[in-house]
């Protein structure tokens, strides 16, 4: 398989009053073509930053301290402006957890969809530009594309502002799409809708998906390969099955046991949930050791000596811990 | 006997539009249920609901526009509006509530001992020492550190401000605890942490929720029996093994079969509409609704002990 993106070595700071924070440590992935790769931390993981960070969209305060991201080749980070936004959009699009905050209200959705092809393609016609916005609101599922254009995003529910945005993402062709928790502020019955709607899209479009999310549950529906997140690194990457089926890291292994199964709790009823203790730290900066030793139940004196490296226990498959259980 | 029994309880807004006609939105629409002594009632929907509403009015935060509610046997939508003080008092301190938002809800400009004593304070206890032996307690009992008596809440993470406000719900050892979606805002592995917390207290304090959530696995965890709530009104309610394992409601079967999981498979629903002005509030998105639906709203019944479902196919 060919690499699409192709991250090395990236690590990123936020300038805050009291100094520099490392929220991303030497971070380094790949994501093949026509790949789906779920990117899974809870907050404080650096997952929306390494997302972001692709599109160099972060916040004017983050530092590009080292590393490179490739996409086919060229470095997106060496880039100039203008040719990042010819990127941005085209190529590589996103989709925002919350659709309300990054439509404009002041405009209609139409002409909201329509913008993002003629930033691309300036000299397209009115009809072919009309044509174009129909057609891929009636490919998300936007009913009567020809009356809903003329919509401002306050006249739409949740679900379908998230259908707007998906159509904004899409309507370049771009090749990749980095979704950010693109469920997560929408209904169950609504989220399963845009989950049906994305799965479609990867098929017909040929799209390669980035998928940063907190629930284990949406990533597996969509997503090939699973790299986990924990305080700023990656602690565990493999194939889906691989990861849910055995597990390396001892903290993916407590992720996936907090999130028992509907079925399970209801007929088993569990007296207690399997609980991580502790919390996150808001940061690693001096600090030595694995980043999940405070609420490690495997953890042993070792553990502190040095950040253990990404060891790759089975192909494909590495994990950050000294102690993995095989 | 029931704790909270809630009977026909409705909750309507009424929209003033400067030069639209008024409108009227029913929050909650003829809502009847009960929390027994030491029981989880777990209340599950989708935002719009009336869950939130729901739960404050069960509370009185909220005037219901209609209906009763029987807290240990007196009714204290009566008690309120004949300024029954004494009644008042004792609802006050025996029913309680948890926020969803660690952050809204506590005093940024009091320190965590204040604030667990307040309710105490202001329910007429007395003595420095008292109040203070009292909040150590407390923080003892939900998991934080007696250091954090003298903090402020900003030096807390989310999961230990909720066990802030749920030490500040239990200081005057109430007896009902509504839970407003109390997990919803935090990391699962935190989220984890608070549900056994939740548990733990019941087992110990006797005390009992009604436990707001859109999350069924929550729910499925917390509660002893699950009401599902659409549009304003009680869909299906059962024992929460018979709910998740033989749903009968096309509402409740939507709802367990969007869940993310390995096993779904692509949702078959129609679109989101609002509620239906006659019939069954549900008829504009059922899949299976027959012309009976469109017309007449189908009442809460029983359909096996304990299991009753608001349907026309039942």
């Amino acid at each position: 398989m060919v690499n699409l993106l192709q991250a090395s070595n990236l690590t990123i700071s936020y300038k805050t009053a009291d100094g520099e924070h490392k929220v991303l440590d030497n971070v380094s992935f790949f994501i093949g073509k026509g790949e789906s790769v779920g990117l899974v931390g809870e907050s404080g993981s650096g997952k929306t930053t390494l997302g972001l960070s692709v599109l160099r969209l972060l916040p004017s305060n983050a530092v590009y301290n080292a590393g490179s991201i490739r996409y086919n080749g060229s470095d997106l980070l060496a880039m100039d402006e203008k040719s990042i936004s010819r990127v941005r959009g085209k190529d590589i699009s996103v989709v925002f957890q919350d659709p309300l905050a990054s439509l404009d209200p002041l405009f209609t959705v139409g002409y909201q969809i329509a913008e993002s092809v003629t930033a691309h393609r300036p000299d397209i016609g009115k009809a072919g530009l009309e044509e174009i916005v129909e057609s891929i609101m009636g490919d998300v599922g936007l009913p009567e594309p020809s009356r809903t254009k003329q919509l401002y995003p306050h006249e739409l529910s949740g679900g379908m502002r998230q259908r707007v945005m998906i159509a904004i993402a899409l309507v370049n062709n771009p090749s990749l799409l980095i979704a950010d928790e693109p469920t997560t502020a929408l209904d169950v019955t609504i989220q399963a809708q845009i989950m049906d709607l994305l799965k479609r899209a990867k098929q017909e479009y040929n799209l390669t998906i980035l998928l940063i999310t907190h629930d284990l549950g949406v990533a597996f529906e969509l997503v090939d390969r699973l790299i986990i997140m924990y305080g700023g690194v990656i602690v565990e990457q493999g194939s889906k099955q691989e990861i849910f089926s055995r597990p390396y890291h001892p903290y993916t292994k407590a992720l996936l046991m907090a999130i028992p199964e509907l079925m399970d709790i209801a007929q088993h009823a569990p007296p207690r949930l399997s609980a991580i203790p502790g919390s996150v730290r808001a940061h690693y900066d001096d600090y030595e050791g694995c980043r999940f030793y405070d609420r490690c139940t495997y953890r042993t004196k070792e553990c502190l000596d040095k950040e253990p490296d990404l060891t790759e226990y089975s192909p494909g498959h590495p994990a950050r811990c000294i102690h993995p259980l095989l | 006997m029931s704790l909270i029994r809630i009977q026909d309880l409705k909750v309507y807004y009424t929209g003033h539009g400067l030069f639209r006609k008024q409108s009227v939105t029913k929050a909650v629409d003829g809502v009847s249920l009960f929390v027994n002594d030491h029981e989880t009632l777990g209340l599950v929907g989708e935002s719009g609901s009336g869950k939130s509403t729901l739960g404050r009015a069960a509370l009185l935060l909220i005037k219901p526009t209609a209906g009763s509610i029987l807290f240990d046997g007196v009714d204290i939508v009566n008690a309120a509006v004949h300024k029954n003080r004494p009644a008042m008092k004792k609802f006050r301190r025996e029913a309680q509530i948890v926020f969803q938002d660690p952050y809204g809800s506590l005093n940024p400009r009091m320190k965590v001992g204040k604030i667990i004593a307040d309710p105490l304070r202001v329910h007429g206890v007395r003595g420095r020492k008292v109040l203070k032996e009292k909040a150590l307690r407390l923080l003892e009992l939900v998991g934080l550190p007696a250091s954090a008596y003298d903090t402020y809440p900003y030096a807390f993470s989310g999961g230990q401000r909720q066990r802030i406000s749920i030490a500040r719900a239990l200081s005057i050892g109430p007896r009902f605890i509504v839970a407003d979606e109390p997990v919803s805002s935090l990391d699962i592995s935190i989220q984890a942490q608070l549900l056994n917390l939740f548990k733990e207290i019941q087992e110990k304090e006797g005390v009992s929720y009604l436990f707001i959530s859109h999350d069924l696995r929550t729910v499925a965890f917390i509660a002893h029996r699950v009401a599902v709530m659409y549009l304003g009104r009680i869909m299906e309610l059962a024992q929460t093994k018979e709910l998740i394992t033989g749903p009968l409601h096309p509402y409740t079967k939507l709802l367990l079969s969007s869940i993310p999981s390995k096993d779904r498979r692509t949702t078959d629903q129609k679109e989101q509409a609002n509620g239906h002005e006659h019939g069954c509030v549900f008829y504009p998105r059922c899949g299976l609704a027959k012309d009976i639906c469109m017309d007449i709203s189908p009442d809460l019944k029983e359909v096996s002990p304990g299991h009753s479902v608001a349907c026309h196919l039942y």
